[in-house]
């Protein structure tokens, strides 16, 4: 068959190449702390089990972005599929000790955790694009590539999206302000 | 992009960056944890040069003992899966001490694993690796437990051999892996030319695994199958409605 003579990719090198884009990602598409270990290793699985499919129509990054973005979703259903039935906070992290880091710790969870809550004031669509876009720095052309969406849905979404987030820092600095 | 986000609107995302991306430890924890679940999964087409190096793996319980023999029987994909079976089956073979990473990196004591398999496998797992799979993310149960903490990626190489079977256990008996099996064999199938039990192991996969994580190769599988048996326009209606959905058709629904 066709697969048997490729040249098969080295899953390892794909790992390292793509794997600090990838737990990114995730988190940002709305997959909780407290899952992305099982997530990760999820998304990992489906791509050594398909990489003697990869085929090079898409670049790596772009093919391996789809397959996280499918796996994620499905997450990001499931999470919101429990909350529905009892409403607890689903990533209750815990802080971090009183170390010399524990400051600086908390900084990034802050970061982490305003980002996290401001995207997910975005429709989902327009989230992902936003995510890709903004985070991580893709094209349009690469978002289009890895979400199977047109480049012009694209463009559309991130402008829509753009404006979300910044309703959101609103509201989110209007609350504040009041408080 | 025509538009531009606001600067203060920038500057949360690029903190968020920072702060969502994981550390170097924590991608060689995942990392650990990634080939731990490939490797308690049986030797995959996916990457015969890890199959092959992961052979050390001891997955002598009931259910991997189903799915060798079920591969033997079949024979698919020719040598390469029978001799990570023949491999794998005697149980206790230990890694040679060696420096390729790939092998010393995946010990696999951080794996995380379902309740019910922990507790199948409990009374072989080491009392010290246990508590650390589930609190550490660190690098596991190897590091810990030689009580050296900050060797870098590189220089985590040689290994003493180790009795790790359990978490392989576990691993093999995780749902991820029962659902891995499944789809491997249908792929297995059609690759060797028997579509139709493709067929049958996809209509498995469809049953027990209907929100399963491989639910799209799955399709695609089918989709092969179905231009296999000559069912194209069956094919042509399940295929999925993307990129690869499309790939699939032009390429297997085509060509004879």
């Amino acid at each position: 068959m066709e697969l048997a003579t490729d040249p098969k990719p080295d899953f390892l090198a794909v790992y390292r190449t793509h794997a600090e884009h990838v737990v990114r990602t995730a988190r940002a598409f709305g997959v909780p702390a407290s899952e992305i270990d099982d997530v990760v290793q999820e998304i990992f699985v489906v791509v050594h089990r398909r990489l003697a499919d990869f085929e090079g129509r898409s670049s790596m990054k772009t093919w391996v972005t789809g397959i996280v973005h499918r796996v994620a979703s499905r997450h990001r259903d499931r999470i919101r599929a429990a909350a529905a039935r009892h409403d607890s906070s689903a990533d209750a992290d815990e802080f971090p000790t009183t170390d010399e880091d524990a400051s600086k710790a908390l900084e990034r969870k802050e970061a982490a955790a305003t980002f996290l809550r401001l995207v997910e004031q975005i429709e989902d669509s327009r989230r992902d694009v936003f995510v890709l876009a903004e985070l991580e720095g893709f094209s349009a052309q690469e978002i289009a590539a890895a979400l199977d969406v047109n480049v012009n849905t694209v463009y559309s979404r991130l402008r829509l999206a753009r404006d979300d987030f910044e309703a959101a820092l609103g509201r989110e600095r209007a609350k504040r302000g009041t408080r | 992009m025509t538009d531009e986000l606001r600067e203060d609107a920038t500057a949360i995302v690029r903190a968020a960056r920072d702060a969502l991306t994981p550390t170097s430890a924590e991608l060689t924890a995942h990392e650990a944890r990634v080939l731990a679940a490939i490797r308690g999964i049986p030797g995959d087409a996916g990457a015969p040069t890890h199959a092959e190096s992961l052979v050390t793996s001891a997955t002598n319980t009931a259910l991997a003992k189903k799915v060798w023999l079920a591969l033997a029987f079949m024979a698919v994909g020719g040598g390469g899966y029978l001799f990570g079976a023949s491999g794998r089956t005697d149980g206790r073979r230990e890694s040679v001490p060696r420096t390729s990473s790939t092998v010393t990196r995946a010990e696999p004591d951080v794996q995380r694993v379902p309740a019910e398999a922990t507790e199948a496998v409990a009374p072989a797992q080491d009392s010290v690796s246990a508590p650390a799979a589930q609190n550490m993310p660190a690098r596991g149960g190897v590091s810990f437990a030689r009580s050296s903490s900050s060797r870098s990626a590189s220089t985590f190489a040689v290994a003493p051999p180790q009795p790790i079977e359990a978490p392989q256990v576990a691993a093999a008996e995780s749902r991820l892996a029962q659902e891995v099996a499944l789809v491997r064999l249908a792929r297995s199938s059609l690759q060797s030319g028997a579509p139709n039990v493709a067929l049958l192991h996809l209509d498995a996969h469809v049953r027990d695994f209907s929100d399963g994580v491989l639910a799209h190769e799955s399709t695609l599988l089918r989709v092969r199958a179905l231009c296999a048996l000559g069912r194209a326009d069956e094919a042509r209606t399940l295929a999925p409605n993307d990129a690869e959905g499309a790939a699939v058709l032009s390429q297997a629904c085509t060509t004879p």
